[in-house]
């Protein structure tokens, strides 16, 4: 398959305009992708794979093999190049922070995020796998905050219909459940 | 049977498309026929049965796919033809389903409270899932977008002072009625409480609310910090919080008071995190409410470590974030230190306070630069030396001789 060129960097882009090495990124049908050396880095994983096949500190990155990143497909991994790159020219590299650190938690997409986040709901979580995949917590975090917004607004009978998920609750286990819950249930009442 | 042997222009419009796909309709059901070539681009081993979706009818002899549900053409949805195997093809049925555990826990921990419980109705799956500790050991609560009664706002018939009255009244109601829920969040985890995050925009929650104006919400900011003071001592009562290991605020109004309490109260403690939050030094002023000063804002900051030495940690980027501060050397903070430790003249001590409180009036209230500070007595690095002093005082503990003179 011939090699695509990753979305363009833009003109004015200071970081992309010093030459910044390469790296191909294969995704899982083989499409290739051209990618800045920074920006593909923005994953760990990728950023580990790196890593491993240079093997010297300054390899010919022109001949290193594309990355195999199996797990995803070519559209998702596009998409996914397009937030790196969005978000290394304007955030810069992610820092680093513990596994667990929750300190990211708010409802709050930035205005671009939630631009980009609006796709249909097999793509945004086919973009939950891939971030989740490639390590890149703050993708993953945009797309669990879309998830967790549209649950908000969902009613328990919406939510079963919009993911088809069959309600194996029999009536007195969910009054039982209900009754629980009962206490909360007046802050929700729209549900 | 509609069939269609044509890539649908709304799905496979783009020029990269090259998939050799036959779709066939039929009322809401899809069939889809993908050459051989693309079905081994397919992400899912084909002896595993068990990775294939439930609504999905398979036959490995014809490679046909049949989707029960329709979806819809949108542009987007093109994404996900080249993985007609992996997950996610029709994925309105499956998308959940195909998330990993620790995925599904990251998004029921984001929710909050009521509609966690809310969710537990949802299905068997769910409901254990959120019962799970990794999800309940973890409250998040929007202080901001609690369920709170509607209160009627201040008229304009009224006068200026019997309107602050009023509006102070109401935020009394809020705060009570919010400090109820707050309880009762925690104490409806079925797992000890490890991490707390507190979410503020109380002018959010204002101006929803009662439909204070700027300058009602502007005087209610002061009187933040000591109902953050009484929010956290009600959550340090109850038996759930005791093993909190960290604490998120997201929006807050931070102060030293609240950091000696959190400390004081979660033995456990181990990480403080701050994001875009106000941080400002306080002190008691004769048993009145907390004395605010020297605020400054905090983008992203993490505190790890037990222990009332991270108090300082915290507030380091107060110290040194701004040209008026220099950072604090490690031999600053150990001469400070050494001053902490009973080497201090109370005295003296007070007199600095006092002194340091003038001339913090004067640096924030009318000058932007220090140097325009008119300083007869001492030149600004002792000022500074002495103002740090007092913050370390303040954050170590050193109240009680604030509060008892009153010279």
């Amino acid at each position: 398959m011939a090699a695509t060129a990753g979305p363009s960097t833009g003109s004015g882009d200071v970081k992309a305009a010093a030459v910044a090495p390469k790296v191909r990124l294969q995704s899982g049908d083989k499409e290739i992708f051209i990618v800045d050396l920074p920006v593909a880095k923005m994953s760990k994983v990728i950023k580990g794979m790196i890593e491993d096949l240079a093997g010297e500190e300054d390899p010919n990155w022109d001949t290193l093999e594309p990355i195999p990143l199996s797990n995803v497909s070519g559209p998702i991994l596009r998409k996914v190049i397009t937030w790196m790159e969005h978000h290394y020219k304007n955030d810069g590299p992610e820092p680093e922070r513990p596994e667990d650190d929750l300190s990211h938690f708010t409802d709050e997409i930035s205005d671009w995020d939630e631009e980009y986040i609006k796709v249909d709901q097999g793509t945004l979580f086919e973009l939950i796998l891939a971030s989740n995949y490639l390590n890149i917590k703050k993708l993953r975090t945009v797309g669990c905050k879309t998830v967790a917004n549209v649950l908000r607004k969902l009613s328990v009978e919406e939510i079963r219909e919009k993911y088809n998920i069959e309600n194996d609750f029999t009536p007195e286990e969910e009054e039982a459940i209900r009754k629980e819950n009962e206490w909360c249930e007046d802050q929700d009442a729209s549900k | 049977m509609g069939i269609c042997y044509s890539k649908s222009p709304e799905v496979y419009g783009r020029d990269d498309d090259d998939s050799p796909d036959i779709w066939i309709q039929k009322d809401d059901c899809f069939t889809i026929l993908y050459a051989e070539e693309e079905w081994r681009r397919g992400d899912v081993d084909e002896a595993d049965d068990s990775a294939e979706p439930e609504d999905v009818l398979f036959s490995k002899t014809d490679r046909v796919f049949s989707y029960k549900k329709s979806y819809p053409f949108t542009e987007n949805r093109a994404t996900t033809k080249t993985n007609p195997l992996g997950h996610n093809l029709a994925a309105n049925s499956t998308a959940f389903k195909d998330l990993p555990l620790e995925l599904l826990c990251e998004i029921f921990a984001l929710l909050d409270v009521p509609h966690q419980l809310r969710l537990q109705r949802v299905g068997k799956h769910w409901n254990s899932v959120l019962r799970m500790p990794v999800v309940q050991s973890r409250v998040h609560i929007r202080l901001h977008d609690l369920p709170l009664p509607n209160l009627a706002r201040p008229t304009s018939t009224v006068t200026d002072l019997s309107c602050q009255t009023m509006y102070n009244r109401l935020q009394d109601q809020l705060f009570a009625r919010s400090r109820d829920l707050v309880s009762k969040y925690v104490s409806s985890r079925q797992s000890p409480l490890e991490h707390l995050l507190l979410e503020t925009n109380y002018r959010t929650r204002l101006l929803k609310t009662i439909s204070a104006s700027e300058d009602l919400t502007g005087a209610y900011n002061h009187r933040r910090a000591a109902d953050w003071l009484e929010l956290l001592t009600c959550i340090r009562a109850l038996p759930e919080a005791r093993g909190l290991q960290e604490i998120s605020f997201i929006g807050a109004f931070c102060d030293t008071h609240r950091l000696t309490i959190l400390y004081t109260s979660f033995p456990q403690l181990l990480r403080i995190n701050f994001t875009r939050c106000i941080a400002a030094l306080s002190w008691l002023d004769t048993g009145g409410p907390p004395y605010v000063r020297a605020m400054e804002p905090i983008a992203q900051h993490t505190v790890t470590g037990r222990g009332h030495d991270n108090l300082l940690a915290a507030f380091l980027p107060l110290l040194s974030d701004r040209d008026r501060w220099e950072p604090l050397t490690s031999e600053t903070i150990a001469t400070l230190h050494n001053l902490r430790n009973g080497t201090l003249d109370d005295r003296n001590f007070l007199h600095n306070v006092r002194f340091c409180l003038f001339h913090f009036e004067a640096a924030y209230g009318n000058c932007s630069d220090p140097s325009e500070i008119e300083l007869s007595v001492v030149d600004w690095s002792t000022l500074r030396c002495i103002t740090q002093e007092i913050i370390l005082q303040v954050v170590n503990g050193y109240r009680p001789l604030l509060r008892k003179t009153n010279c």
